[in-house]
């Protein structure tokens, strides 16, 4: 796609389009599964309803198991010969100066010898081997459709080099995006090449972000100013405190790992979003507040910003409320109690991985996960893509997300519920009040403080969101679940601008102590009406 | 409260209070769903596990999952 060293597009535009269109054609006539998440189409495919599955990675045991009469075929040839799209894995071996002897380089070559001797059982895979013993191996030529491959080898063409290409480059992640919208339908092979030439120019012409001199890797992410444990403490009022030797002496062992883990890297946070520090290479001069600058001008930035806003806005409010129906429920209904504290509260027990990829492998696949399942024996067929389609992918994020942490606000409203005074509702009973006006003017008035506390821990909670998006949807479709942290750790720790990731850290940092700063006001202004 | 009341207030099923339960318990099934399939599916064969239609027990019930997890991560050391 790109001229010789990288500098300039050289696309054929016929050729492209010709297999653009036959892309189409996969889809447009029922050969392959239209929705093209990899659970689902493997599920279809394995159905034995599509003869393609055309998708991520190429896994041949996989498809062991399908109802159809092969587990993978060739795909026709576009011009002339076989072709096959491929990257190479590679495998770093340390090494170390001082060990340059006989017996690490033997461990070395005792490895690559193991890779090489099992080259056959690698092809059964799926993988076309590069070493030329092989290609001639009659064990190799006797895995049939894979061996028909051999001879792509010999017509490697390498991807030219540029800052961009690569295997799971900023290239390979925005044409796949491109790409797989041809097979979806949502772009026609005309549309998708434009766009992808846009793309592609989009690129090249932007510069190389700098990589520089290697410094200490601090964790940057932004430590939003108070965590989900610390639940609100009851404030005292009125005490004058005093400092006195032997008070900062008691918490002197706090404060030193406060400063040490939580001072420190905020305040050299700081410093890196000043300079153009990189965690790849040399540099880090300071360079003022033109990551700033960038940030604010990167739509990217805003676009996973209002993400992160967005799903904080859609999860709160759910959150608050069924927490306190079921803790009203729980709190009401005297029997079977602890049905509902652990039909509730066992979501929140699981780690956030185990929660991603349960989702992401068991409920949301399409056709065979769960919810499809359960939708169809109701007779619903409603063809949703949980994850995949850019309408639904948020709200099953939240989904998820409300189904795994609505325990903790049911918790302490529950907590809340059983401290009511017994009192207040004998004595509304006497008074005659029913049971609607007993939850109206009792219950819900004394729940008040307890959903302050609920509304600020969950709004800080939720845009902290990161796990699950990362794990469910890795910020898709098309970046449209990707929240600001996933940007802040993807140009961090993956495109290694650890600067100007920073700055996009303590942009998002403003946010969330403005956030605060209003919950305060808000919280003060009610705490004083109620007074 | 005395315990008379409490008594009182247990006895009486009201069609709110029953509405409430009914409510209560389809929560609780809404909420326990997705585990009990995850723990179905665990036990199936791994070949049925993307079966479709919905089917709770594969073919027959199997450890199959839990001693590969077991073997992988060398869990018996």
């Amino acid at each position: 796609m790109l001229t010789e060293g990288g500098k300039g597009l050289a696309l054929d535009d016929a050729k492209a389009l010709k297999v653009l269109d036959y892309m189409a054609t996969l889809t447009s006539e029922g050969l392959m599964a239209r929705r093209t998440d990899y659970p689902g189409a493997i599920g279809v495919f394995n159905g034995g309803k599509t003869a393609f599955h055309l998708n991520r990675e190429w896994e041949v045991s996989t498809f062991t198991n399908s109802k159809l009469p092969f587990s993978m075929t060739r795909v026709p040839a576009h011009f002339g010969r076989p072709t096959a799209q491929a990257d190479c894995h590679s495998f770093v071996l340390p090494h170390r100066k001082d060990r340059t002897g006989s017996a690490s380089d033997e461990a070395a070559h005792t490895f690559v010898a193991w890779m090489l001797k099992h080259s056959v059982d690698w092809a059964k895979g799926g993988h076309v081997p590069a070493y030329l013993p092989t290609l001639s191996d009659p064990d190799y030529l006797a895995v049939q459709p894979q061996s028909a491959y051999r001879d792509v080898i010999d017509d490697v063409a390498l991807d030219q080099p540029a800052w961009f290409a690569g295997s799971a480059s900023p290239m390979w992640i925005e044409l796949g995006a491109v790409f797989s919208g041809v097979l979806t339908g949502s772009r026609t092979p005309g549309g998708a090449l434009r766009e992808a030439k846009y793309r592609l120019r989009k690129l090249l012409g932007t510069r190389k972000p700098a990589r520089k001199r290697r410094r200490r890797m601090t964790a940057t992410a932004v430590a939003a100013p108070a965590a989900r444990d610390e639940a609100a403490a009851p404030r005292t009022v009125g005490v004058r405190r005093r400092w006195t030797e032997h008070g900062l002496l008691f918490i002197a062992p706090f404060l030193l790992v406060y400063a040490l883990f939580l001072i420190w890297p905020l305040a050299s946070g700081v410093g890196m979003s000043l300079s153009s520090d990189n965690i790849a290479g040399t540099g880090g001069e300071f360079i003022g507040f033109d990551n700033y600058a960038e940030a604010l001008k990167d739509p990217n930035v805003w676009s996973s910003m209002w993400n992160t806003v967005w799903f904080t806005i859609l999860s709160t409010v759910p959150l608050v409320l069924t927490g306190m129906v079921l803790a009203l429920l729980a709190h009401h209904l005297r029997v079977v109690q602890w049905l509902w504290r652990l039909s509730w509260f066992a979501p929140f027990l699981l780690p956030s991985g185990v929660v991603g990829l349960l989702f992401l492998w068991v409920i949301f696949p399409s056709d065979f996960g769960f919810a499809d399942q359960l939708l169809a024996s109701f007779g619903l067929h409603p063809g949703i893509g949980w994850l995949t389609d850019e309408r639904y992918a948020m709200l099953s994020i939240v989904l998820a997300t409300v189904w795994w942490t609505v325990g903790f606000n049911f918790l302490l409203y529950l907590a809340a519920l059983q401290s009511i005074p017994q009192h207040l509702y004998e004595a509304a009973e006497l008074d005659g009040a029913g049971v609607r006006q007993r939850l109206l003017r009792i219950t819900l008035p004394m729940l008040r403080r307890t959903t302050g506390v609920v509304v600020v821990l969950q709004v800080l909670a939720s845009l902290k969101i990161f796990d699950q998006v990362y794990i469910m949807t890795g910020g898709g479709p098309d970046a449209s679940t990707r929240p600001i942290l996933q940007y802040v750790y993807q140009e961090g720790f993956t495109g290694y601008r650890i600067g100007y990731a920073s700055a996009v850290s303590y942009i998002f940092f403003a946010l969330i102590v403005i956030v605060s700063l209003v919950q305060l006001r808000l919280s003060r202004r009610n705490g004083e009406e109620s007074k | 409260m005395s315990a008379a009341a409490e008594a009182g207030r247990k006895a009486r099923w009201t069609p709110g209070r029953i509405a409430m339960l009914v409510a209560a318990a389809v929560l609780a099934v809404a909420w326990l769903l997705p585990l009990a399939w995850a723990l179905a599916t665990s036990l199936k064969p791994e070949g049925e596990t993307t079966k479709t239609p919905l089917e709770w027990f594969g073919s027959k019930i199997t450890f199959d999952a839990y001693r590969q997890v077991w073997a992988a991560g060398d869990l018996g050391r």
